[in-house]
């Protein structure tokens, strides 16, 4: 019996392992295809995640973009000569706690932006998936949202204006001196437009330039001083970048530059459009003083709102527009008049008898370019008209 | 004992041996058949599901970025739609001189950042250029059509830095007989520009398998390209169905007034799979997906825009 053991010549075992093998190779085969299919629907899970991450990355830019227009409308045209470093926005949690979104600004000219916004969802940050996880990448072209002002002259009233004293109201465009990449210069406006009944008074010198020099037009009105499209004067004072009272700011108003940076943390510092490329060139602050307010120098650029009156001592030169919603009277200056380059509004709503008075030399001329500097600086960014929405691949 | 003593198998003994063999060996085969079904079984319904995935990553990104009211949706049907594909962006560097005669215009652009596939930008590409016109303006800002007839390198010379590369693209544009677009300044240095494709997307039955398919056509030479399988295959000519909304999310037919599209699709195992064991049907397992895709790129005021919005 032993002996017949010793020979025994079975192909059970063998059969049974090569069987096993066969099963488990399937099954092992089975169980990589569905780890496989696992992993890739886990990944386009991450992806459609990641995706929303960055979609909603570039609508968060465009909602915070009014707190922001300071530092992101001061930005150089790229590529310039600042690092990249500057265009980089600060990585951010999704509200939607999803995931993490950052990318680059770039300030492809003064009204359009391009937002390249990469998100990656919460699984993928984690650092723990195979191969980096997702990552998605959306792109936004943004222009700025102009206000719409009916600007069709150098300086708008709907009161009596009286201009002497050697005082100049141009509707002609000009460039202001040192001025770079402001285009062609724009058809003549109006030197004065003002509400039915006004009077213009020339005395003393006073000189009245434009086509025509004076329009008198029904249609300015009320809301031509305080809505400009879908933004109102009250929207525009609550965006301010500085808020000042009622005061005479006799001589102070100056760029102030701190280690060689403009300080925009000083209230007086209006930007500086005598120098453009110095620090403070490129800042152009929305200034709302909520009364009466008298300025004897120096510069200043931006959207100048005045609550009250403005009296403009001196020779204080404003680069931009400004919204008066009182009176405006100008004098002294000398051989240095006071200017105003790009648009005036004053309403004077009092309407007591007040006029505009510009004497002293003062010269108010109009400016396509300090009014679309002024308006690009000061603006918010919003997704292009169309065709502004592009999947960006990695 | 001896070799001659020994004893042989009976021949019961041996009939039982194979009866038994043949039990076990049944036996095992019915496991590895029925394994070999799972498997493959799985691996259909994997490249099903698969195949679905694709179509919703594929489908709404080419229609994401249309703009309908533009003219970007230029047939469409539930089961066929021929659109203007977004291929290329890049930004121009040295802008045309326009207000001039009718003509070539030069445009440069950046070779960064310049984003898209295939890139540069290069000879025979169809391109839109923003048109900014008015600065202060939004609602007069449209995209316009152009040919590229040749696109050699060359150098962004209004940069600070004139080295900046660039690519000079030549473009002959019609718009240029149009007085109120052929007004200097009105493209401007650092506008965007956009490489687009005709592409097609619609059922068909392949030639040679006979099976239904999601195809791919891209214009090319004068005429379209011969249709390339995308997704599939599909349950037959009615596996791709197309549903367009407009912005009130009412069925639209208007291509110019669809704000959202509704893709779905119902797709089959490239072969026949057993289900219910040894003795189930053998057929073909179906699977569908329904998604949706919101158009970007519609205008968002001004002409076009729905509802209308003033800019």
């Amino acid at each position: 019996m032993k002996l017949v053991l010793k020979n025994e010549r079975g192909m059970a075992l063998a059969v049974a392992i090569v069987a096993l093998v066969i099963v488990g190779a399937l099954v092992a085969g089975a169980l990589f295809s569905g780890t496989q299919e696992q992993r890739v629907a886990e990944n386009t899970r991450r992806v459609q995640a990641s995706f929303g991450v960055a979609e909603e990355g570039v609508n968060e830019m465009i909602r915070v973009w009014p707190n922001s227009t300071t530092v992101w409308n001061g930005m150089g045209w790229y590529p310039g000569t600042a690092p990249a470093s500057e265009r980089r926005l600060v990585a951010t949690q999704a509200k939607s706690n999803t995931g993490k979104f950052n990318g680059s600004l770039y300030k492809m000219n003064d009204e359009l932006y391009f937002l390249d916004m990469s998100g990656q969802d919460k699984q993928s940050l984690s650092g723990g998936i195979r191969g980096g996880g997702a990552s998605q990448r959306v792109g936004l072209l943004t222009t700025i949202r102009p206000l719409v002002m009916d600007i069709e002259a150098s300086l708008t009233t709907t009161n009596s204006d009286k201009v002497s004293g050697g005082s100049t109201v141009d509707g002609f465009d000009h460039t202001p001196t040192g001025w770079t990449a402001c285009g062609p210069l724009d058809s003549a406006k109006a030197g004065i437009r003002a509400d039915s009944g006004s009077s213009i008074t020339q005395t003393g010198g006073g000189t009245i330039v434009g086509v025509p020099a004076v329009k008198i037009d029904p249609n300015v009105t009320d809301s031509t001083f305080s809505k400009y499209g879908d933004v109102t004067y009250a929207d525009l004072a609550a965006r301010a970048t500085i808020t000042l009272p009622g005061s005479n700011y006799s001589n102070s108003i100056a760029p102030v530059v701190t280690n060689g940076q403009c300080d925009l943390t000083v209230n007086t510092n209006w930007g500086d459009p005598l120098n453009p490329t110095a620090p403070c060139g490129s800042y152009f602050p929305i200034i709302h003083i909520t009364g009466d307010a008298t300025i004897n120098g120096q510069e200043g650029q931006g959207i100048l709102l005045v609550d009250g009156s403005l009296s403009v001592q001196g020779g204080f030169q404003w680069f931009g527009v400004a919204i008066i919603k009182g009176s405006l009277s100008t004098a002294g200056g000398g051989g240095n008049p006071a200017h105003f380059w790009g648009a005036t509004m004053a309403q004077d709503s009092v309407s007591l008898g007040q006029t505009q008075s510009l004497s002293g030399g003062a010269n108010l001329l109009y400016s396509k370019c300090a009014i679309l500097k002024a308006l690009d600086m000061t603006g918010v960014g919003a997704q292009m008209r169309s065709r502004g929405w592009v999947q960006l691949f990695q | 004992m001896s070799a001659l003593g020994r004893r042989g198998y009976t021949l019961v003994e041996l009939l039982i041996a194979l009866v038994l063999l043949g039990i076990v060996s049944g036996a095992i085969y019915q496991v590895l058949v029925n394994n070999q079904r799972v498997y493959q079984a799985q691996t259909q319904q994997i490249d099903l599901q698969e195949n679905l995935r694709a179509a919703t990553t594929v489908l709404p990104a080419e229609f994401r970025e249309l703009d309908a009211a533009d003219g970007d949706i230029q047939m469409m049907t539930a089961t066929a739609i021929q659109i203007r594909a977004m291929r290329k962006l890049g930004f121009i560097c040295v802008a045309p001189v326009l207000g001039g005669g009718v003509g070539n215009i030069s445009v440069t652009v950046r070779d960064a950042p310049m984003f898209g596939r295939n890139l540069p930008f290069a000879k025979g590409d169809s391109v839109l250029l923003f048109w900014e016109g008015n600065p202060a303006k939004r609602d007069d800002d449209q995209w316009l059509p152009g040919l590229i007839s040749s696109a050699p390198a060359g150098a962004c010379t209004k940069d600070p830095n004139p080295a900046t590369p660039g690519w000079v693209l030549s473009l002959q544009p019609q718009w240029l007989n149009n007085n109120g677009l052929n007004i200097a300044g009105a493209v401007t240095t650092g506008s965007p520009v956009r490489a687009f494709e005709i592409v097609r997307y619609q059922v068909y039955q392949s030639a040679s398998d006979g099976k239904w398919y999601v195809g791919y056509q891209n214009i090319s030479a004068g005429g379209f390209a011969s249709i390339q399988p995308l997704i599939g295959p599909l349950t037959g000519s009615d596996g791709l169905e197309l549903d367009y909304f407009d912005v009130n999310g009412a069925v639209t037919t208007d291509s110019s007034k669809v704000a959202l599209i509704e893709i779905h699709l119902r797709a089959q195992t490239a072969a026949p799979v057993r289900s219910g064991g040894a003795l189930g049907t053998l057929a073909n397992k179906v699977d569908s997906i329904t998604t949706r895709v919101a158009l970007r790129n519609n205008p968002r005021c001004g002409t076009g825009s729905a509802p209308f919005v003033k800019c």
